[in-house]
């Protein structure tokens, strides 16, 4: 992560020109609506991504960042819109520009040129959670356990974890297809090796016997053992091949039963309604064209995935980010979920299908092999034409699952496979049958040899593969041990993350909260694909955050939890976020104790912070968690945001004077004024009459606010008298004494009765008597704040609600008791 | 239509801690329970940790050494 130095904006979203300086430090940026802050929330992550969120969503399809992105103005020349951030990467150590313009989003200039800060941004460009507005963050609060369970893992950059699950998954998914497919040919080759050999079931005695019986009726020696390398026909003269054998009628009768069953499975009542019951299911999916759409996506998003190995697209070799590209299609694959319910739901139906018709084409072409061997040969060129159909409509059925374009000729294949085998081709089958059943009895000799001739040879092909066999279901067992393995492991740790970041909100939160919900606690509980999170409502149980918490507390939780998965997301390296109005409807009450768990828990973040309240700049700034800050006063289509330094607003009004601009000076202090006795009125709890609009002029605001502080004052000096602290009552008495010379010289007290002397007339005031009145303000507002060149904050009185406790600044330099002793 | 230059390949972002704990842990326990062999732990490894591989090809590749396609 970075920590930004300064940024430079031009002719990008509302602004034309803007340079801000942060120093590194953390930044508050306050205006009221429409003044530009979120287009400097917009600018920082456009430099730092080469996007803009706001931009994408619901809502927004007709929005892009090189169209939209660049002043309206410019719209017509995006690469005059420009970010420029220079920032440290605490990290590397190392100082870095990024310039990145609207023209070529995707290529910035980034100095120096380095892989390792390439890195970094490239990795803050894939997970841009370091910008986050109250919309984005409540999120993580506000929502269904699902959805919570994929937001937190992304901010997690668990899509990872899920990812190497999902593929381990696969790869046992696929070793277990596999392993089944071995067993269905280890099972063919079985029923082979018994058919030659004669015998129900596979027994090394029962082998020997009938192989060493006509080993007897040969003369050769009888085989003792059956090991691996055992050769049924040991001995016997290099004589023909299998293919070239006399035909054993015995075996050649099995394998003809064997055939006749395997063709009255594929015409049998149950097997028809297997395939009844899968063409619903594949023409449900035919007949329903968004579901066939998402099955289309899915598997050319699968294919996708799988080809995404490179930097560039493989077709026009255009650039293309590979992680990005990845990230995206996964989250795609992510939404057809429907799709590949259908699809496993057809899988699961086609199965025993498959086999059914593996063992049919098995066993014809055993049959045509038959036909080969008799004397004089039967030509079986249509029962393998036929056996070639059935061998295309098998593959059509199998592909439906993976190329859902085929569906209608898949869904003809099954009402073919039910059919009978056409009449040519079964009379070319019984005159094969017939022929076999003609055939003579071959001498003792003859079938003995042919016997141990087929014997061996199916023996050998029994021994690969049971051999292919075994070695799947090795795979078979490892993928699955490795897979349940990674699971559980994933799981655990996981959860441990999750019991972490558990612990740190529930302290963040009680930081915040300390006054009333001082024993709080949050509950994570993660479930498959779920994460529910529950909280404690003062003592009376845990319920969803949303039950029963006020707004406020709801976006305090919603900050809370974000800190909690940022710091255990990127530990170090969370030196960077952006809040853009997070903290809108956080209860005025607990705004110092968030600016101390910003401040407390982490001191090496840079946080840039956007508000449209000033009394909760204020508040950033006497709590020091803001080193800088920048005001926006207006806006306007041609300016941009119109800057307002609070630190300048002397200077600006004393410049206005020496040009005799008195009209603008009156306004620069009246504006001004009307923001600081906002945040004094709310700092000395003053009592300013409700406005139902919630628009306050100076009128409304000064006068409650130095009665506040007189009052202040005043009680301050009677609970030292009642103490008698005798140091504290003489320095009150002396800022009373002050206070109530510089409140003369400001002539705010005269506004009731001389309209002359109003703000409203400092307009037609002469400009010395404008600028008396601009130093008696001053002199005042100086007054009310901490001497201590550190803290510098304006006073307030401590609680914010209940009794008066004390009247005191952040640092403590101001202190004084406010409770008179009893 | 122009040739067009293929971009230099993007430095590959290091995993982030909660993906390096969870898949460190994985590894280790796979180690520790013997589930596979010393070359596919190995295999296994590198391929998780060192080229950040999540695809089921490359981790059918790691973990039976052979290309199951």
């Amino acid at each position: 992560m970075l920590s930004i130095e300064k940024i430079e904006i031009e002719d990008f979203r509302g602004v034309r020109k803007l340079a801000l300086n942060l120093k590194y430090k953390n930044f508050g940026i306050c205006g009221p609506n429409g003044t530009g802050k979120s287009g400097i929330v917009d600018a920082i992550e456009f430099a730092i991504t080469g996007d803009i969120t706001r931009l994408r969503g619901s809502g927004t399809s007709d929005l892009s960042v090189r169209v939209h992105g660049p002043h309206v103005d410019a719209a017509k020349h995006p690469n005059q819109a420009r970010v420029t951030l220079t920032a440290r990467i605490p990290s590397l150590g190392k100082v870095v520009t990024i310039e990145r313009s609207v023209a070529a989003p995707n290529y910035p200039k980034i100095t120096p040129t380095d892989k390792n800060i390439e890195a970094v941004i490239a990795e803050l460009a894939a997970h841009p959670e370091f910008a986050l507005s109250r919309r984005e963050i409540i999120k993580y609060i506000l929502t269904p356990a699902g959805q919570r369970s994929k937001d937190v893992q992304e901010l997690l950059r668990l899509d990872h974890v899920e990812k190497v699950r999902l593929a381990f998954q696969k790869i046992a998914n696929d070793a277990r297809s596999k392993a089944s497919m071995a067993k269905t040919q280890l099972d063919i080759a079985t029923r082979d090796l018994l058919q030659a050999l004669g015998i129900p079931a596979l027994s090394k005695a029962a082998l020997l016997k009938v192989v060493n019986e006509r080993r007897a009726v040969l003369q050769l020696t009888p085989l003792t053992d059956l090991l691996a390398e055992t050769d049924l026909k040991n001995g016997l003269a290099a004589g023909p091949a299998v293919s070239t054998a006399p035909l054993r009628k015995a075996v050649a009768t099995a394998e003809i039963q064997a055939f006749s069953q395997a063709q009255q499975i594929l015409i049998s009542p149950s097997f028809g309604k297997s395939v009844v019951d899968t063409t619903a299911l594949v023409k449900a999916l035919a007949d329903n064209t968004p579901l066939l759409k998402s099955v289309r996506r899915e598997v050319l998003i699968k294919q996708g995935i799988e080809l995404t190995e490179d930097d560039a697209c493989p077709l026009c070799d255009l650039p293309w980010d590979t992680n990005e590209l990845l990230t995206h299609l996964q989250e795609k694959l992510s939404l057809v979920g429907e799709a590949t319910k259908a699809l496993d739901a057809i899988k699961k139906a086609i199965a025993p299908i498959k086999d059914a018709l593996i063992t049919f084409e098995q066993d014809t072409r055993r049959l045509i092999s038959i036909g080969a061997r008799l004397d004089p040969k039967i030509d079986a060129a249509l029962v393998s034409g036929t056996l070639q159909q059935y061998a295309e409509w098998r593959q059509l059925i199998e592909n439906i699952c993976g190329d859902p374009n085929q569906l209608q000729k898949a869904l003809d294949a099954f009402t073919y496979i039910v059919r009978p085998i056409p009449t040519p081709t079964q009379q070319v089958i019984s005159a094969i049958v017939a022929s076999v059943a003609a055939l003579p009895e071959l001498s003792q000799e003859q079938d003995a040899s042919a016997f141990l001739i087929l014997a061996q040879e199916r023996l050998r092909h029994y021994r690969d593969t049971r051999a292919a066999s075994d070695a799947a279901n090795g795979r078979q067992e490892i993928a699955k041990r490795v897979s349940d393995l990674y699971s559980a492991r994933s799981t655990a740790v996981l959860e441990g993350i999750y019991k972490t970041v558990e612990k740190d909100f529930t302290d963040f939160y009680r930081i915040i909260n300390s006054e009333d919900e001082g024993k709080f606690e949050g509950a994570l509980k993660p479930s498959v694909g779920k994460l529910a999170f529950d909280v404690d409502f003062y003592g009376r149980g845990q319920f969803p955050p949303g039950a029963y918490h006020s707004e406020g507390h709801q976006d305090g939780m919603g900050l809370c939890l974000y800190l909690a998965l940022m710091k255990h997301t990127l530990g170090n390296k969370f030196t960077f976020a952006v809040l853009d109005d997070v903290l809108m409807s956080v209860d005025s009450s607990h705004r110092r104790e968030v600016c101390k768990l910003l401040r407390s828990q982490f001191p090496k973040v840079q946080f840039i912070l956007t508000t449209h309240d000033p009394v909760w700049l204020q508040f950033m700034r006497t709590e020091n968690l803001i080193g800088t800050s920048v005001n926006f006063g207006s806006w306007s289509v041609d300016t941009g945001p119109q800057v307002w330094d609070h630190v300048d607003i002397w200077k600006d009004i004393s410049e206005r004077l020496s040009k005799n601009d008195v009209s603008g000076a009156a306004a620069a202090l009246r504006r001004y004024l009307e923001f600081i006795t906002t945040i004094l009125a709310d700092n000395l709890r003053a009592d300013v009459p409700f406005q139902s609009n919630g628009s306050y002029d100076l009128g409304d605001l000064m006068a409650p606010t130095l009665k506040a502080w007189r009052a202040t004052l005043a009680l301050a000096r009677e609970s030292a008298q009642s103490w008698g602290n005798t140091s504290a009552q003489a320095a009150i008495v002396a800022l009373e004494a002050d206070a109530k010379a510089k409140i003369a010289k400001s002539l705010s007290e005269q506004w009731m009765i001389n309209k002359a002397v109003h703000y409203n007339e400092w307009a037609n005031l002469q400009p010395k008597e404008l600028a008396s009145l601009v130093v008696a303000f001053k002199d005042f507002l100086e007054s009310l704040r901490c001497s201590n060149a550190d803290c510098g904050g304006y006073s307030y009185v401590s609680p914010h609600k209940g009794d008066r406790q004390a009247l005191r600044c952040t640092c403590g330099s101001i202190n004084f008791n406010l409770i008179l002793k009893k | 239509m122009a040739k067009v230059t293929k971009a230099s390949a993007i430095t590959k972002a290091p995993l982030s801690p909660t993906v390096s704990a969870v898949i460190s842990d994985f590894v280790s326990k796979l180690a520790e329970e013997s589930t596979v062999d010393a070359d596919a732990h190995v295999r296994l490894k590198k391929a998780l940790l060192e080229d950040q591989s999540a695809d089921a090809a490359s981790l059918t590749v790691a973990l039976f050494g052979i290309d199951e396609k």
